[in-house]
């Protein structure tokens, strides 16, 4: 109980006694108030009284006609994409670097997509797409169609599966996968999902970029039914038409029409990122300023300013394997976060931040390429 | 079609509403519709709408069965979506016009010109506070949920949603009050 100034009740402890009328009776600092201050008391009884009047309203029956209609509906073939888990609270509480990571899974691709991609004067075999020298562990790709296959175009598919351990969850490790695609053209899809133990669904996000025009073509955000895909938009990009045309697919087979609004600062980011990273893989050393979209918030994105510096290079071994890597700080303002990025590929191996004390850790344990 | 799935075979009618199985959704509408209509309508503050957001839930509800995980209850995961498909529609219109605001201004003024059964004064009263607030007030009002799920479920946190409802309800007394 924490009394106001006056000596009487705060609205926490008015509604901690309201509570107490359901729960197992009144807290007994409460009690003892509430027994000799009258304002309190009748304060709490006009409560009671609303609650009661609250609680009186009846449940309205549902009509076997409504559900008629919806069975109808469907029957249309009419879809009703639902959220199913809050947007994004419960995900950015327990996982913080998902929408980074995301991010950082495209910036680091960038690195590597250059090398298989002709128009940037790579190889246009995508079998010899960056796959790491790893043997596959077993984690299973993933089986939906993703864009790069609705397209017909060949694709190199991964996944990739992280621990993640956070001061939050007790030491308890959360596991965060993500798959990617990579194709001979300049398509780059990404898709995660989440396994949290005991405490999350299956979630996925859908993030297409094409780095030859620096554009995010696509961000989708959980499962929606391909009918709410937007039809192509021609003006977004030239190369998809030209995809298209050459493949002979009618227009609306495409999946690259935005679904959400664009989000030009992601764009940006992505595009700051690739062209600095690709400067350092010519030694030299950057800072950059880029504004990164926080894609898992309710209101589409929160834009978050962030300074990242290749700071050196590093060798670390973690459960997959040992590699090189470029070691890259991200100054977020509240923090600063380490990202040990694989140089042959582009991969993150690791990410570091708070104190030793406080450390959330993101360390890849298993993989898988074909 | 499927034989119609019983509370015995809860497997069953899992595997009846991913498949979109009207018999699995018949039996999900018969056990948790009228109370689903009560907090919707609650929250978006007319039937009918309400019963839009029901019926789009029932429409949608096999694919959105794909993100279920047996954890947790299944009715607390239906209200959830449900509410969150509510709180979804009322902020759609805030986008497209004002009218919800009208509406529950309507509704006020109805309340305030007649001289009308206390149900309708509650809903009234309801109507004038902010979905933000209303939703809380309503998940743990008339739906009884503990404030660590309807935080879940809204994406705020423990303290917001016992402020929130605390907040509500101290204005829900005063407009009863008013109306009285």
């Amino acid at each position: 109980m924490r009394p106001d100034p006056h000596g009487h009740l705060d609205e926490r402890a008015l509604l901690a006694a309201l509570d107490a009328d359901a729960d197992d009776g009144l807290p007994a600092p409460h009690a003892a108030h509430l027994a000799v201050c009258t304002p309190c008391w009748l304060e709490l009884e006009a409560l009671r009284r609303t609650r009661r009047a609250v609680r009186a309203l009846p449940e309205a029956p549902a009509s076997p006609d409504l559900f008629a209609r919806a069975m109808a509906s469907r029957a249309a073939g009419r879809r009703v994409a639902l959220e199913t888990t809050s947007s994004g609270r419960r995900l950015r509480d327990a996982l913080p670097w998902a929408a980074p990571l995301l991010l950082a899974a495209s910036v680091a691709l960038a690195v590597a997509v250059p090398k298989f991609l002709p128009v940037l004067g790579g190889t246009a075999d995508s079998a010899t797409v960056a796959a790491a020298p790893t043997p596959d562990r077993g984690v299973p790709l993933p089986a939906a169609p993703s864009p790069l296959a609705r397209l017909g175009v060949a694709a190199t598919s991964g996944r990739w599966e992280y621990r993640v351990t956070t001061p939050r969850a007790n030491g308890a490790p959360n596991l965060f996968t993500f798959s990617l695609e990579r194709s001979e053209l300049q398509w780059i899809a990404v898709s995660e999902a989440f396994n949290g133990g005991d405490w999350i669904s299956l979630d996925s996000t859908w993030l297409a970029v094409d780095f030859r025009a620096l554009r995010q073509i696509e961000y989708r955000y959980r499962d929606e039914p391909a009918a709410s895909i937007a039809p192509h938009r021609t003006v977004e990009i030239r190369s998809t038409d030209m995809i298209i045309r050459e493949r002979g697919l009618p227009p609306d087979t495409s999946p690259i029409g935005l679904t959400s609004p664009p989000q030009p600062q992601i764009i940006r980011g992505i595009a700051a990122l690739r062209v600095q990273l690709m400067r350092e893989t010519l030694h030299l050393r950057w800072t950059r300023r880029f504004t990164e979209l926080e894609p898992m918030t309710r209101r589409g994105g929160l834009p978050a300013p962030r300074r990242a510096t290749v700071i050196g290079q590093e060798r670390i071994t973690v459960p997959v394997g040992t590699w090189d890597c470029w070691v890259t700080e991200i100054h977020t303002g509240r923090a600063i976060e380490h990202w040990w990025v694989r140089k042959q590929d582009g991969v993150i191996i690791r990410i570091r931040d708070g104190a030793q004390t406080d450390r959330r850790e993101m360390v890849l344990i298993r993989q898988a390429v074909r | 079609m499927s034989a119609l799935p019983t509370p015995a075979d809860p497997s069953a009618l899992l595997a009846g509403l991913q498949a979109g199985d009207p018999n699995a959704l018949g039996a999900v509408y018969r056990a948790h519709a009228s109370a689903m209509l009560r907090s919707i309508a609650a929250i978006v503050g007319d039937r009918a709408t309400a019963e839009d957001v029901l019926h789009d839930v029932f429409v949608g509800l096999p694919e959105a069965m794909r993100h279920y995980r047996e954890r947790g209850k299944f009715g607390a995961w239906l209200h959830a979506i449900s509410v969150r498909r509510a709180l979804s529609y009322l902020r759609k219109m805030k986008r497209r016009s004002h009218l919800g605001d009208e509406a529950a201004a309507t509704v006020g003024r109805r309340a305030e010109a007649e001289r009308l059964p206390d149900r309708l004064v509650v809903e009234a009263a309801l109507a004038k506070l902010s979905p933000a607030t209303r939703s809380v007030v309503v998940l743990r009002e008339l739906d009884g949920w503990p404030y660590s799920d309807i935080a879940d479920c809204l994406g705020i946190s423990v303290g917001a949603a016992m402020t929130r409802h605390s907040r509500g309800l101290q204005q829900l007394r005063l407009l009863l009050k008013e109306d009285r």
